[in-house]
């Protein structure tokens, strides 16, 4: 008899599983069907895969990110075929999207890069320019932005903040997979600096400092938040 | 004994229990004796003579608290089960509060079963439905319309087209509108251009492409993230404009 007692009450473990088998089930249908409340900061990089439509990535790197937001991160993720930067951030929501950078490496070319301006009105903002080297002989590289009312075009990004040259075995080159890539990042101080339509350009030098290659980085936004 | 001696003796050796787990092991207690007390009380007998034999009947009310200590050993369960409970709260505001993404999943199965968009021609001189699909990534590129007729002036072949997620509530892909080439036989489109509309659920776009009488079918190529593929749309039959 007391048996029988013991199976109707549910034991503490039981009642935990059932409780968290529900809450698994409450997870999955609000990640699944309403898009949110994410866990986990991969989840929203997978969506900003499906935004953009690159198909699966794998991390390159991985960067706090306070001065966008307090919970912000940066990932530079790729494939064969992409490089992308993204931004997540946690909110009431669980972890969301910010947004996402593809850029196309599956045409052939020495240097496929882009850049993202991201300011917060009144607030000092983040500037990065990121890429993927395919070219060999590319030991050193500068990145370049023009304005467009600039009547002489280039003007060095490095006159903001500090050195925007880097070498190979630099931490800002990142190896993976047998590719080489590249992120640059630095505090926009101004952010009125920045205007859309920026044009950024980098440029390779191999160990003799000659010209290897020059690449218009096409892919690019701004992102401008309260 | 008392029964409420039988059920403090049987409570004594369960000190961690939290007060509901502990007015649970009560309550069920409780119901047991009732019910067994129930069936002699039937048979005649005197209630507090029913109910001593019943309680000796149970058995060593010490031995059977130890027993059931067993089975709320464990102090991580309960807080596992209070964190579960605590998401299953949040998720369910969540999901009060993300209704509106339903929105996006109805715009997607629109896309896949009757896709939506009106025509910008000045005037239409002939149209046909289509239903080509094209794999694009995770999503599908779906071509439902193709008409021909004036635009601006120009004699031109409009093609209607969105795209969706393979999942139902899933994210469809953005910008691969400007993917998309269009040809005719083996020359380039002369005329492109381009409108449409979209949300996470899915995203129409209409193209625009200059016709010669001679012009019978449009290929479509979409080259993207390393992906290519194509297919060839018919323009429908034409006939005289006024």
């Amino acid at each position: 008899m007391k048996k029988e007692k013991r199976e109707i009450l549910p034991s503490r473990r039981r009642r935990t599983v059932r409780r968290v088998l529900i809450a698994a089930a409450a997870v999955l249908l609000v990640n699944r069907i309403f898009l949110i409340g994410l866990l986990f900061p991969i989840q929203a990089l997978r969506h900003i895969e499906e935004r953009a439509g690159t198909g699966r990535t794998a991390v390159v790197c991985r960067d706090w990110a306070p001065e966008i937001y307090k919970t912000g991160l940066v990932y530079l993720t790729e494939n064969e075929n992409v490089t992308m930067l993204s931004a997540v951030r946690l909110s009431f929501y669980g972890w969301m999207e910010l947004y996402g950078v593809p850029v196309d490496c599956g045409a052939e070319g020495p240097i496929h890069g882009g850049w993202w301006s991201f300011v917060r009105m009144e607030k000092a903002g983040r500037f990065y320019v990121f890429g993927r080297v395919d070219d060999p002989e590319i030991a050193w590289l500068e990145v370049y932005f023009m304005r467009p009312e600039d009547p002489r075009g280039e003007e060095r990004i490095g006159r903001v903040h500090g050195d925007y040259g880097i070498h190979r075995g630099d931490s800002g080159w990142i190896e993976k997979d047998g590719r080489l890539y590249f992120l640059f990042e630095a505090n926009l101080v101004d952010w009125n600096e920045y205007p859309t339509g920026l044009r950024v350009v980098a440029v390779g030098y191999d160990d003799d400092r000659n010209v290897v290659a020059r690449t218009d980085l096409e892919q690019g936004g701004v992102t401008a938040a309260q | 004994m008392t029964r409420q001696e039988f059920l403090d003796q049987v409570l004594s050796p369960l000190g961690r229990l939290t007060a509901e787990e502990r007015e649970n092991v009560r309550r069920e207690l409780e119901e047991h004796v009732e019910d067994r007390m129930e069936a002699l009380l039937e048979m005649g007998w005197d209630a507090g003579l029913a109910e001593e034999r019943c309680l000796e009947a149970m058995g060593d009310p010490v031995e059977i608290g130890r027993e059931m200590a067993g089975q709320y050993r464990g102090r991580g369960w309960l807080w596992i089960g209070r964190v579960a409970a605590a998401l299953t709260v949040v998720m369910s505001i969540q999901a009060l509060l993300g209704l509106g993404m339903l929105g996006t999943a109805w715009y997607s199965l629109e896309a896949r079963i009757s896709p939506q968009l009106d025509t910008k021609l000045d005037w239409v001189e002939a149209e046909e439905q289509l239903d080509l699909r094209l794999d694009m990534g995770n999503d599908v590129l779906r071509l439902f319309r193709v008409s021909v007729g004036k635009l601006d002036g120009r004699r031109v072949a409009e093609i209607a087209m969105c795209a969706y997620d393979r999942w139902p509530f899933g994210i469809v892909a953005h910008g691969w509108q400007n993917c998309i080439e269009l040809r005719l036989s083996e020359k380039e489109a002369r005329f492109g251009g381009g409108s449409g509309r979209g949300n996470y659920g899915a995203e129409y776009c209409r193209r625009y492409v200059s016709l010669e009488p001679e012009d019978r079918s449009i290929t479509l190529t979409y080259t993207r993230f390393g992906e290519t593929a194509s297919l060839e749309v018919p323009i429908p039959e034409q006939e005289e404009a006024p």
